[in-house]
């Protein structure tokens, strides 16, 4: 798809047609009144100015020598069904804490991260398992969250607690490990705060880039694997591409017959900028 | 910038705005410059722009859905300097650039850590194919292996437990780099789709990156290659990795059918 299609979209109004909560439950990303994230956390040990002390980007190797601050952060993700309409067209999804995308981890280099999952995903139920993508897990693998290699899924009404070190630094995120569970909504964002190698004035968190699917995640696996109409597999067509779990849809173009609720122009994400100022995106 | 998507690979932009580039997955980098930002799955990139209009403007932020189909592959987001009217739709125009499933070429993305990842202990090679097998499901091969696992028998339990047959061996699909220091992984793409490969637990030192086969020789930067945990193979391409041993991990496809 390239100019022509880009130019082929025409938007008439920036209102959107569903509030937040019906479009992202509990999630503020992609409003402009999201928070701006600061440089570091500052509710802990400070040495040297900062959580990680005088490490530096040029002057430590967080391969074998990451900082060690003694800190932990806690989370608490109760992982459940839930019905939001993210680009309009409403689905059925599976949320962390009723959030699409699903709350965004902080901690500071050098921070332990402890994640306590609750499976709550019933009506049917499922087992779940969340991966801390990048994380680098030494002498933690079994914390890495993948079902069948790295431990055994967590059972519907379970609880796992994950803990693991934040050895790297930057931008990242985490999903359900599970089949293709993360499509249908487990995933958010992970900012562990660090030194910098370019200044700027101001973090705008993260900006995450998903399709969507408007059906529920099996039906996109078995289209995957056995091919869905009308193309030959191996290939699947996304309904439509989000920018922080948001998009207007056409409520027009979809199937004949198909009764879901669907209301077109839900609202896209937006970004304040400040004239003059440098700012950060993704994290 | 987080590419969260299940098969897309994303090509993300600002209007009228230079992206400087900063970090590339948990990497810091020696800051560069682009107009378009290529993402595969799994992918992460800091990104530093300068608000340098007028107050009063706006502007399209996109992100665009590249060699995979989507009924709706361009999605909007609204940048809207302070003072801009809330209800003013933008009408910037697009950065021009070409649709493509390969990230930025290597030669751009230098470590600000710089690491010289030296001569492999050990080289393997894997070749991606996919097919459909016996009952018509169609699946993702290494070596001709596709994935087979087993929820019951997680594969660190069974290796902390001494039990290495593993059952339905081959298909853990289970590459022993034993006791070597360090490894290489030629990964060859023999399908049309662009794989993002990801690797748990480690950066991986990006050595090589291109179309065909790798002609046995060349790295990009060898004195301190690309690091970053996903690298987009291109269709019918090849992508050269090495790592150095140490943690345990292992590593996979992150398409939805090669988990």
């Amino acid at each position: 798809m390239g100019l022509l299609g880009k130019l082929l979209n025409v938007v008439t109004t920036l209102n959107a047609a569903l509030p937040q909560s019906k479009t992202n439950g509990a999630s503020q990303l992609g409003l402009v009144s999201a928070p701006v994230l600061p440089n570091f956390m500052t509710n802990n040990p400070l040495p040297n100015g900062y959580p990680w002390g005088s490490d530096t980007v040029t002057n430590t190797n967080p391969y074998r020598n990451s900082p060690n601050t003694g800190v932990t952060r806690y989370y608490t993700f109760n992982v459940s069904r839930g019905v939001l309409s993210p680009d309009g067209y409403q689905k059925q999804m599976i949320l962390v804490n009723g959030a699409y995308p699903g709350p965004t981890i902080e901690a500071n280099w050098g921070d332990t991260i402890q994640v306590t999952v609750q499976n709550n995903i019933q009506s049917p139920a499922e087992g779940t398992a969340i991966h801390w993508h990048g994380f680098l897990q030494h002498n933690s693998q079994w914390m890495d969250g993948v079902p069948a290699f790295s431990q055994c899924p967590i059972a519907p009404g379970k609880t796992f607690t994950y803990s693991f070190k934040a050895e790297l630094y930057g931008t990242s995120w985490y999903h359900a490990h599970y089949s293709a569970q993360y499509s249908d909504g487990v995933q958010g964002a992970m900012v562990i705060y660090g030194p910098k190698n370019r200044d700027y004035d101001i973090d705008l968190g993260p900006v995450m880039l998903s399709d969507l699917y408007h059906v529920p995640y099996l039906q996109t696996v078995n289209y995957t694997v056995m091919g869905g109409p009308p193309r030959p597999p191996p290939n699947i067509t996304s309904d439509n591409n989000l920018i922080n779990g948001k998009m207007d849809f056409n409520c027009s173009t979809v199937a004949p017959g198909d009764k879901t609720p669907c209301v077109s122009n839900a609202g896209m994400s937006e970004f304040k900028f400040t004239t003059g100022k440098v700012r950060k995106l993704m994290s | 910038v987080i590419n969260s998507a299940a098969d897309a690979t994303q090509q993300f932009s600002i209007d009228g705005h230079i992206l400087t580039i900063i970090a590339n997955d948990f990497v810091p980098i020696v800051p560069y410059n682009t107009t378009v930002l290529t993402l595969g799955i799994g992918q992460r990139s800091d990104i530093i722009v300068t608000a340098n209009y007028t107050s009063n403007s706006t502007f399209w932020m996109r992100s665009n859905i590249t060699c995979s189909t989507s009924l709706n592959p361009n999605a909007l987001a609204v940048v809207m300097y302070d003072k801009a009217s809330t209800s003013a739709v933008p009408t910037s125009i697009p950065q021009a650039y070409t649709p493509g499933c390969n990230n930025d070429p290597l030669a751009s993305t230098v470590p600000a850590y710089p690491i010289n990842p030296g001569t492999p202990a050990t080289t393997q090679t894997i070749n991606i194919t996919v097919a459909q097998n016996s009952t018509g499901s169609w699946l993702w091969y290494m070596n001709g292996s596709s994935f087979r696992s087993d929820y019951n028998d997680p594969t660190l339990l069974l290796a902390k437990a001494g039990n290495t047959s593993y059952p339905y061996s081959p298909q853990f699909n289970i590459y022993n780099t034993g006791t070597n220091s360090s490894y290489r992984f030629i990964v060859n793409n023999l399908t049309p789709a662009p794989h993002p490969l990801h690797f748990h637990g480690h950066n991986m030192f990006v050595l090589a990156v291109g179309s065909g086969t790798w002609d046995g020789k060349t790295i990009v930067n060898p004195n301190n290659p690309q690091r970053r945990d996903v690298q987009l193979v291109p269709p019918f391409g090849y992508m050269v990795w090495q790592a150095n041993a140490g943690e345990s991990s292992y590593n996979h496809s992150t398409t939805t059918t090669a988990n």
